[in-house]
């Protein structure tokens, strides 16, 4: 009798299924490509093949052929799972999606498909998309701490203020031991203008309290007592703009008289044109104790922290007393988390500021959000509209109650409509959503990503969030310009400027007053834009100046 | 016994022993205030009050409060806590404050100074205290409660949000902290139903297992009667007179019978009514969740209802134990409890539309035609009086002030804008705390409307004094949390209501009101809606009085007051699920898990 022919292909597969049974992946990977040769659709050995050379690590081929096993095995949970997970670090977030919602639909939600399918929706930028899938993510599972890290980043992203600062705080249920979680939560409220002065005092003295050993310090007989000066500058993830415009001057200046080092704990690498005497460190990737025993190494005398809460926070280290004397510059949430670091802002007089003027200023600066909006938008923005108000630095967003002060602008001048500088599309709408809630008509609302307000005009800066460089940029080119005196050092950063300028009137105290200084101002018919005098009289672009009190106040 | 010995006994909380041998001592300051502090901690009131009185009175005969020795500082302290809690809180006070001028550094006596302050009804200062107290330690949970409290009643519900999860993350591992917080979110205009729905979730994954009434001892009777259990453990949100009893009374006893268990409450003469409208009644109000739970399952009740949900004064964890083969929560809370043993929630399609709030609950939804609940309205109301005078139109709002959020002051502040000749009255007994008010008058100023625009009454209207209502014209309703029991009133009372319709349960219970009585035109859609609709109504007097003088019959024609059609579906929807649980026939008691001892029996919020 006559043997049964095997089929080779079969043959093979039995074969490359015994070697995947005992974990020969090589083997499995040669027989399953023998397979592929002869039958190029088949698919058990596609999906062999992909497991092998996923569990022996070849991920990049695995993902190339990744595609082709999850079309020929569509109900592969192993496949199409991780097949997804490779496009996601490939940075294919388009192809993971489909294959996560096809997941999900045959399989139902599970929180890592959707935690994934939410990671491939805010790398295409799409934040709202992604609000919706983490929220789906913690309905299946309400602890999941990274989706609820990513759901409130992406409220952010898409300028729900008050909803990102809630959610970082239903992370702090998640992590309340967690040092980082409990920093983004001040952080966020901060800058959201979410929390009284008096809470965020008590949540920065919450977080030393709890990640602050009490009662320690580092050893102070190895402060130094040299008689050369050593200063050290700590900057955290500010914005390109205020580093180059108003840290990095300083910084020089004060170069040419002390003995200055630059700690560099931001993630950016365009670090500007420092004078050759600073000594720059990058230390972002250093411990605490690391980062100590370096400030130590170097022999500091005098820390400067131009980071506060941000990414790159080195308060923990502060708070033990790492220089004879700390300071806190021009960042920070108007309170650090013990005595031991001075609010150097406190020691200035009315001159709080200084910065290059605008002419001197690097164009070519990294942009640290990108922009959705149409970028023609800039250049077809006419700045001479007629009754339009230009509202700067809405980029993060706007909170509620922002929203309902400038909708009272809006009702008290019918006539008026607001062009707001905002990057993304998502907080665009947002916005708009936030008005029509009170009755705002959207046609009265226009966005662009950029705006340069100049004279003639009548520009707004964003309630909950000051930004100093565009209030002077607006200011110098001859616009008019109404801030609120807010109630923290964030929010008093604008008006405090104003004031420096002489421009007390340009200054509410309240948010009804605010809305009668714009009216008046509207109707008085003659804008009286910032003088030269004043300028010259304020000294904000005295950066020799500036750094003389500055070192004067440190030493 | 040595002092040191006794001391120890304290420390251990062995207070009668500590008491015994307190006894054998020499008389001393030491002595008494470690008296004090025993019978205080066994709860002996009187006799802790009279030696406080005692002790008291024998410093005044003194000098005044000699305020230098620790040890008579410490007495002091006592003295005043003892006052407090025996209804002598201005005295209280009197001594708290001596005792914080000497020692202002004290977060604890700053902060049982606020608690007294509160009793003696000084809550702007009690509000002064507690911040003082958490300057001094931001650590302090009950400093963080408290406030938490104070801004809950003053309209500030975010801020007190805000405490309960600086409270939560200081004790993470207190999951009441975590109850209060799902629960208090219902009221703030940033949650929606996605993240209730996240927080009662993780709530309820956190508790522990342990203690579940095992199913061999709950019996599932195929045959015969239903007996319907309901938990009443407060008024609070809604008054059991008007929403529960008319259910009691007309639920068929030919299929039902009713057993309630009921706890202490505020008007004894509640209790006497859930009584005689119950087939049984029993008294829970000493009665611990662990033996509730057995009590209700040993009175062999097949399907029991939840009628608090972990709001205020609940007994979610006699749920948790799974009594009853069947659980259901009904009424009192407006979200989902997250607790697997509670499988279904009575609900309508106005309260939560067909498949748009499904995913929002872990109950599933059982939608009666005639309406999510039944009302009974006051029986000693006064009758309406028609307005026949041309006077500035008034605008009222009495309504629990905890439900004035953001998003409510913009409702309001819309209609004053859109109505310039309007005024808004706002009534509630805490508006005698200054803060309160100046919080309001602030909210409004900042929204360009004039404090000459307010008036404020400092009494809460309740159904014995809904005379209050004649001296509006319209009623604006809260968001996002409706005051449905306001908005009845004020209807019953003929004055038309507008209600803004939101996305969750808690923001559609007014609408689900004006729906059933044919009014859809005073629903809102948004801010601008709102504001419109209160315009028109309020140019429009004839149709006012029109609908003022016909409420009553509108009220008691529709299904609202049609008490025997909703006891007629709720029984018949009891009756479905009831079937569908005894024809499978695979009864397991859920995998619930039982709750953290932490909780306490208390169950205050």
């Amino acid at each position: 009798m006559e043997k049964p022919i095997i089929n080779p292909i079969r043959k093979l597969v039995i074969a490359a299924i015994k070697a995947l049974r005992e974990e020969k992946y090589a083997d499995v990977v040669n027989l399953c490509e023998q397979v592929i040769d002869r039958s190029n659709d088949h698919a058990g050995a596609h999906s062999m093949l992909f497991t092998s050379l996923y569990n022996l690590g070849e991920l990049e081929r695995a993902r190339i052929m990744g595609g082709k096993a999850a079309d020929l095995n569509p109900t592969s949970e192993f496949i199409l799972n991780n097949q997804a997970c490779l496009q996601l670090d490939a940075k294919h977030p388009a192809a993971a999606a489909t294959l996560l919602r096809s997941l999900i639909k045959q399989h139902g939600p599970k929180a890592k498909w959707l935690y994934n399918l939410g990671l491939a929706q805010r790398s295409v930028g799409s934040y709202k998309n992604a609000v919706d899938v983490f929220g789906k993510t913690l309905e299946v599972n309400p602890s999941h701490e990274r989706a609820a890290f990513q759901l409130a980043d992406s409220y952010q992203h898409c300028g729900n203020l008050e909803m990102a600062t809630r959610q970082f705080n239903y992370l702090r249920l998640l992590r309340p031991h967690h040092r980082e979680t409990r920093r983004w939560y001040i952080y966020h409220a901060a800058r959201n203008a979410t929390i009284s002065k008096h809470e965020l005092q008590q949540e920065i003295s919450l977080w030393g309290s709890r990640f602050i050993p009490e009662g320690k310090t580092y050893p102070a007989n190895s402060l130094t007592k040299s008689k050369s000066r050593k200063i050290g500058f700590i900057v955290g993830d500010i914005s390109a703009t205020w580093w180059t415009s108003m840290v990095l001057p300083v910084i020089n200046q004060l170069s040419t008289k002390e003995n200055v080092f630059v700690y560099w704990q931001s993630k950016q690498d365009s670090i500007g044109k420092l004078a050759d005497p600073v000594t720059l460190i990058n230390t972002i990737k250093l411990s605490d104790s690391d980062f100590a025993r370096q400030v130590r190494q170097d022999e500091i005398d005098i820390i400067i922290d131009v980071c506060g809460m941000r990414a790159g926070c080195r308060q923990r280290v502060l708070g033990l007393q790492l220089a004879s004397k700390q300071f806190g510059w021009l960042v920070h949430e108007g309170y650090y988390i013990s005595d031991k670091i001075i609010v150097i802002e406190h020691l200035f007089g009315p001159q709080k500021y200084a910065m290059k003027p605008p002419e001197k200023r690097a164009t070519n600066l990294p942009i640290n959000l990108t922009t959705n909006i149409n970028p023609k938008a800039t250049a077809s923005v006419d700045t001479s509209k007629e009754k339009t108000f230009f509202c700067i630095n809405c980029a993060p967003g706007l909170t509620k109650r922002t929203v309902a002060t400038w909708a009272a602008v809006l009702n008290t001048l019918p006539d008026w409509n607001m062009l707001l500088e905002v990057k993304r599309t998502e907080v665009a709408s947002q916005i708009r959503n936030e008005f029509a809630a009170i009755g705002i008509d959207s046609k009265r609302l226009e966005f662009a990503p950029t705006l340069k307000p100049s004279e003639g005009t009548i520009t707004l800066e964003n309630l909950n969030s000051n930004d100093i460089i565009s209030v002077a940029n607006a200011v110098m080119a001859g616009s008019v310009l109404i801030a609120l005196e807010g109630e923290s050092f964030l929010t008093q950063q604008s008006s405090t400027l104003l004031k420096q300028l002489g421009k007390e009137e340009w200054v509410a105290t309240d948010l009804n007053s605010y809305v009668q200084r714009i009216d008046s101002i509207v109707n008085d018919g003659e804008l009286k834009k910032l003088s030269k005098k004043q300028i010259d009289q304020s000294d904000i672009f005295d950066i020799a100046g500036f750094a003389r009190r500055f070192r004067r106040i440190i030493r | 016994m040595k002092r040191q010995e006794i001391e120890n006994l304290l420390e251990d909380h062995r207070y009668q022993e500590a008491l015994q041998h307190l006894a054998t001592r020499n008389p001393s300051s030491w002595r008494d205030t470690s008296e004090l502090r025993c019978l205080r901690a066994l709860v002996l009131g009187d006799d802790a009050l009279r030696l406080a009185d005692q002790l008291y009175k024998k410093e005044l005969s003194t000098d005044d409060i000699r305020l230098e020795d620790p040890q008579q500082n410490a007495q002091l302290r006592y003295i005043a806590l003892v006052f407090s809690e025996q209804d002598k809180a201005k005295k209280a006070c009197e001594i708290f404050r001596a005792l914080c001028e000497r020692t202002p550094l004290s977060h604890i006596l700053r902060r049982e100074y606020a608690s007294a302050l509160i009793l003696s009804g000084d809550v702007d200062q009690a509000e002064e205290q507690y911040q003082l107290s958490l300057e001094i330690q931001p650590n302090n949970v009950e400093a963080q409660l408290g406030l938490a409290s104070l801004y809950r009643k003053s309209a500030r519900v975010d801020k007190a949000l805000d405490c309960y999860y600086r409270a939560a993350t200081l004790e993470p591992n207190n999951l009441r902290h975590l109850q209060r917080i799902a629960n208090w979110s219902n009221y703030s205009s940033l949650t929606n139903r996605q993240s209730s729905y996240h927080l009662a979730k993780l709530w309820n994954d956190r508790i522990r297992t342990g203690n579940i009434i095992s199913a061999d001892q709950l019996k599932v009777e195929t045959t015969g009667k239903i007996t319907i259990g309901f938990l009443i453990t407060s008024d609070y949100p809604l008054p059991i007179e008007s929403f529960v009893i008319p259910l009691l009374n007309t639920l068929d006893r030919s299929k039902f019978k009713v057993a309630t268990f009921i706890d202490k409450q505020s008007n004894p003469q509640v209790k006497q009514l859930v009584a005689k409208a119950s087939d049984s009644c029993h008294d829970s109000s000493k009665v611990s969740d662990s033996k509730l739970a057995k009590q209700i399952s040993s009175h062999g009740v097949d399907v029991l209802v939840d009628l608090t949900g972990i709001e205020r004064n609940n007994r979610i964890r006699v749920f948790s134990k799974q009594p009853a083969p069947l659980q259901i929560s009904w009424l009192g809370y407006p979200a989902t409890t997250g607790l697997a043993s509670i499988k279904y929630r009575i609900s309508d399609r106005v309260c939560d539309p067909q498949f748009s709030s499904e995913h929002a609950y872990t109950e599933e939804l059982l939608r009666l035609q005639s309406g999510v609940f039944t009302y009974a309205p006051p029986s000693n109301a006064p009758a309406i009086e028609t307005k026949t005078q041309d006077a500035p139109l008034v605008f009222g709002a009495f309504g629990d002030l905890t439900k004035v959020s953001d998003q409510t002051i913009d409702l309001w502040a819309a209609v004053l804008r859109l109505v310039p000749e309007s005024i808004l009255k706002i009534s509630h007994q805490n508006l005698s705390n200054q803060n309160t008010k100046f919080h309001l008058i602030r909210c409004f100023h900042d929204r360009s409307i004039s404090d000459t625009r307010l008036v404020f009454e400092c009494e809460t209207v309740s159904e014995d004094h809904l005379d209050a209502y004649q001296s509006i014209d319209i009623a604006l309703d809260t968001a996002p949390y409706n005051d449905v029991a306001q908005t009845l009133f004020a209807l019953w009372m003929g004055v038309p209501v507008i209600s803004l319709q939101g996305e969750t349960y808690a923001s559609r219970l007014s609408s689900n009101v004006l729906s059933r009585l044919g009014l859809e035109e005073y629903i809102a859609k948004d801010a601008l809606s709102f504001a419109s609709i209160a315009r028109r109504l309020g140019e429009d007097k004839t149709l006012r009085n029109e609908l003022s003088t016909q409420m009553r019959s509108r009220i008691e024609t529709s299904s609202l007051t049609n008490n025997v059609q909703f006891s007629r579906e709720f029984g018949e929807a009891i009756q479905i699920i009831w079937e569908k649980l005894c024809s499978e026939n695979t009864w397991e008691s859920s995998l619930e898990l039982g709750l953290d001892p932490s909780l306490q029996d208390e169950a205050n919020l």
